[in-house]
């Protein structure tokens, strides 16, 4: 499909946005991130956190020359700069960080938990640096703007390499403006079994999502971007784990529960935004109303490089249309 | 570590560890991490692909009736000619599922990569022909359930009550409504209860049901056929004042025609394999529930539905081979093809046949209540892909949105789930009033052709169509060079073709004309094209581009 779609605006429309989540270092959907702009006619961009990868896959340089890895179940050997540079490409189109090295060095790394720890973080903030050089290079000339920030399982580092952009707004824990709308977002999530970089229990995480809220001059025209999805809300429907994280199954099956943030669920309620747009629980993408706020969660697919999300139309009081997509 | 990845990158148990980072045991390097996905377990995933081709269903139905309306026709062959096809099906849906995991169905896997207008006719077709199967079940489950089973218990317990009651069900509409509709009610409420309780009543129902049909295999294997024989004019000879029951079934097939002695054909092989394709080549069930499949992008998911797909067949076989040597081939397909004396009312079933030998009332009702388990799981199975549909038609906005709202206790799509009650009623009636219920199922397997063929042309052009995808997946395996998913999709179009070619070609399924027959499905494409064009045009005005659901953003 080209380039296509150029619509006029729906009647009221002032602004539109195209929003999507859990890229979890997945490169094509960071491309079809910035293109989804002008596919879908919107002039707003935003992601909802959770930018990096969860998995790096070693690539063994071999004495003659060759390149072996394993990953997704199949033994990959390769020979060839164009033949390793198709092997690196499949390992990012399914979210994880190709790591080239000397056998002896992943040997070393499998037995040094902080190296790799080291390692990751690397990796990491070096494919962020890589993807905002691409949307500082392409995206001017759009006009189009891009509003990102982390989510839980994002290093706090991220923040510093986020901030250098020049075109693309870390807005995390910040009131901006996006047309008429004010929006403000918040990475942190409420408490996982994971233990991930940005967690807060739901009285701390009220307490910080009050404070942000409090600085909206105009709550009921606002966008509140919280990375975990509202309580309850049939966005944040998960397996549940026990202690060892292992899937609680009952009658054979995984037991399914809410375990999204009460939190998030009453600052909702009780500002009633226009809108809130979460992610985080990726099989749980859809959209709720939580009174007058639509609450959308975008849901992730992102190991398949197809990129769910959300057209969004909005006038000055209102949400005039709105639309998941796969893309 | 997290769940989520588990198909993709290793083991969860990586996530237990106490550092940051881990090393699983396929070597990758993992970070720990949020995300988990719904769990549908390999046995559970199995039971969904295979309950369509169930034994106790195609024993019970199909099977016999096969030999009648094909003479000649060898049962083993015809049920080896059905492997392929369930393996071409299995395969072309299980390895797009594993392209593609988190999705669902021919709705996506042609939509996404053939193109979303022909998603749609993939998905309207498919939905035409699980409407006919849900209505074909709602009647057979009183003409084969309840009527039959409350006669069968009549006649065996000498309570005649219970026989005229089977017989009243049978030759009332409104009974076959009333009760056929009890039983997609009940379909419908395994889609709305809880998860856990779903599957509970989905794995019960099937224990229950394979409990039957093996006790009547073993019963079976160890009564000699001649005690059968001796047995079944004991027990008839009350209703039918005949001495030889047996051998006056197979009389009475004779003269009306019916050849009980044919010898070897292989062209009514083939059209036993019609017969068997009602039932036999559905083992994608999971394709609906890949988004809740366990390591959906794993080998298994195509596995297991190979695996639903082939057990079935190697089951029926083997029963098979036990009841025709108890029950003599002659007489199974006179039994079958009209021969079975009208007093004994009830039709020659193997779980009828081997009660009757019995004499055992109490057996009698185990195994009819056991066949009884068949149609509720049936019938949920057949109620999965309309009300999933109507619900992802929803959500891209090719139907009103009101069509998506869930319960929020169970997340099922309620208001997806009430109209294809609506839809199976009014399909109901009218084929109760259809002049032969078996042209309808035709049709239905004909439209549901039109999804497996476009899956399976699907799957031929996925390495190029979604090139990025297919070099970056799991699932680059070859045969003899070739791509295993083209060879799989080439399998599929032509197992789809050769399907639709038996009910065009045997005049005993009824089509009548080729022409009507493919006009009627034609009109269905013309129809699903025209619904997108519309939707289109009328989401336009509302400022939605439902072109773009499914459309692929071009990377920058």
């Amino acid at each position: 499909m080209k380039r296509a779609f150029r619509r006029a605006k729906a009647a009221g429309e002032t602004t539109s946005i195209f929003f999507a989540s859990d890229f979890h270092g997945a490169d094509p959907c960071w491309r079809k991130f910035l293109g989804a702009g002008r596919h879908y006619g919107v002039d707003t961009l935003i992601m909802g956190g959770d930018l990096a990868g969860k998995a790096l896959v070693p690539i063994a340089r071999q004495p003659d020359g060759s390149f072996s890895a394993r990953f997704l179940g199949e033994q990959h050997d390769v020979r060839g700069q164009e033949q390793l540079d198709r092997l690196v490409a499949a390992v990012r189109f399914n979210g994880m960080y190709p790591w080239v090295a000397e056998p002896d060095q992943i040997e070393k790394f499998r037995a040094d938990a902080a190296g790799r720890d080291e390692l990751f973080e690397q990796l990491i903030l070096d494919d962020l640096r890589r993807w905002l050089a691409l949307a500082d290079e392409r995206m001017p000339q759009y006009g189009i703007g891009v509003y990102v920030v982390g989510g839980n399982d994002d290093p706090w580092s991220c923040d510093n390499v986020l901030r250098t952009a020049e075109h693309v707004v870390a807005c995390d824990d910040s009131v901006v403006r996006i047309g008429d709308h004010e929006m403000i977002s918040c990475s942190y999530a409420n408490t996982t079994p994971w233990h991930s970089p940005r967690e807060l229990d739901e009285q701390a995480l009220y307490d910080h999502l009050h404070g942000l809220a409090e600085q909206v001059e105009d709550p009921r025209r606002a966008i509140f971007m919280f990375h975990v999805p509202p309580f309850d809300s049939g966005l944040d429907t998960a397996a549940k784990l026990d202690e060892d994280l292992n899937v609680v199954y009952v009658g054979g099956q995984a037991q399914q529960v809410p375990v999204g943030s009460s939190a998030v669920r009453q600052i909702i309620e009780e500002y009633q935004p226009l809108l809130s747009l979460h992610g985080h629980i990726h099989e749980s993408g859809g959209r709720a109303m939580i009174g007058r706020t639509l609450s959308i969660n975008a849901g992730s697919e992102y190991s398949t490089g197809m990129l769910h999300g959300a057209v969004i139309r909005l006038g000055r009081d209102e949400v005039v249309s709105h639309q998941l997509v796969f893309g | 570590m997290n769940v989520d990845d588990t198909s993709g990158v290793g083991d969860a148990t990586a996530a237990r560890e106490a550092t940051t980072t881990t090393v699983t045991d396929s070597g990758l390097f993992v970070r720990q991490s949020t995300g988990l996905i719904r769990g549908v377990t390999p046995f559970s995933a199995y039971v969904l692909n295979m309950a369509p081709a169930h034994p106790t269903q195609l024993l019970a139905a199909g099977f016999f009736f096969g030999f009648a309306l094909f003479p000649g026709g060898n049962y083993l062959l015809a049920l080896l000619l059905t492997v392929p096809l369930v393996l071409a099906f299995a395969y072309a849906f299980g390895l797009l599922t594993r392209l593609m995991p988190r999705t669902g169905g021919d709705y996506i896997l042609a939509g996404r990569v053939l193109h979303p207008a022909w998603g749609l006719v993939s998905s309207i077709a498919y939905f035409i022909a699980s409407l006919i199967s849900m209505a074909f079940f709602a009647e057979l489950v009183v003409n084969l359930g309840i009527g039959p089973g409350l006669s069968i218990i009549g006649l065996l317990g000498g309570w005649h009550t219970l026989v005229s009651w089977g017989a009243t069900v049978e030759a009332n509409n409104w009974w076959k409504f009333i009760l056929g509709m009890v039983f997609v009610l009940f379909a419908a409420g395994m889609q709305v209860t809880t998860w856990r309780w779903r599957v509970r009543l989905q794995n019960g129902l099937f224990w229950g049901a394979t409990a039957g049909v093996l006790l009547a295999g073993i019963i079976a294997l160890f009564t000699s056929h001649g005690a059968f024989v001796h047995n079944f004019n004991s027990f008839s000879a009350p209703y039918t004042h005949l001495s030889n029951t047996y051998a006056a079934t197979i009389a009475t097939a004779h003269k009306a025609g019916v050849v009980t002695n044919a010898g070897f054909s292989f062209s009514n092989s083939v059209g036993i394999v019609g017969v068997l394709a009602t039932a036999t080549i559905y083992p994608f069930t999971t394709s609906w529930n890949s988004g809740e499949l366990q390591q959906a992008q794993s080998r298994k998911t195509a596995n297991i539905m190979a695996l639903g797909g082939v057990t079935p067949l190697v089951a029926v076989a083997i029963l098979a081979a036990i009841f025709l040597h108890t029950f003599g081939t002659a007489f199974m397909t006179a039994a079958n093809g009209g021969g079975f004396p009208a007093q004994i009312s009830a039709p020659a079933t193997y779980f009828f046949l081997i009660a009757a030998s019995a004499h055992s009332t109490v057996l009698g009702i185990i195994l009819v209540l056991s066949y009884m388990l068949y149609w509720p799981l049936i019938m949920y199975i057949a109620f999965i892909q309309p009300s999933r549909a109507l619900f992802a038609w929803s959500f891209d906005g090719l139907l009103p949105e009101w069509v998506t709202k869930v319960s929020p206790r169970t997340a099922a799509p309620t208001v997806a789930i009430g109209l294809t009650i609506v839809l199976s009623a009014l399909t109901l009636v009218w084929g109760l009033h259809a002049k032969l219920f078996l042209t309808l199922v035709v049709y239905g397997v004909l439209f549901a052709m039109v999804s497996q063929i476009s899956v399976g042309i699907a799957a031929l052009v996925v390495p190029w169509r979604r090139r990025a995808l297919y070099e970056a997946g799991s699932v680059h395996g070859k045969i003899l060079g070739v791509q295993a998913v083209c060879v799989a999709g080439v399998a599929a179009i032509l197992s789809g073709i050769f399907v639709s070619w038996i009910y065009l070609h045997y005049p005993q399924f009824g089509v009548g004309s080729v022409w009507k027959a493919l006009g009627y499905v034609a009109g269905g494409i013309v129809i699903a094209l025209a619904y997108y064009t519309i939707a289109v045009a009328i989401r336009s005005r509302q400022g939605r581009d439902v072109r773009l659901a499914l459309s692929e953003i071009p990377p920058e």
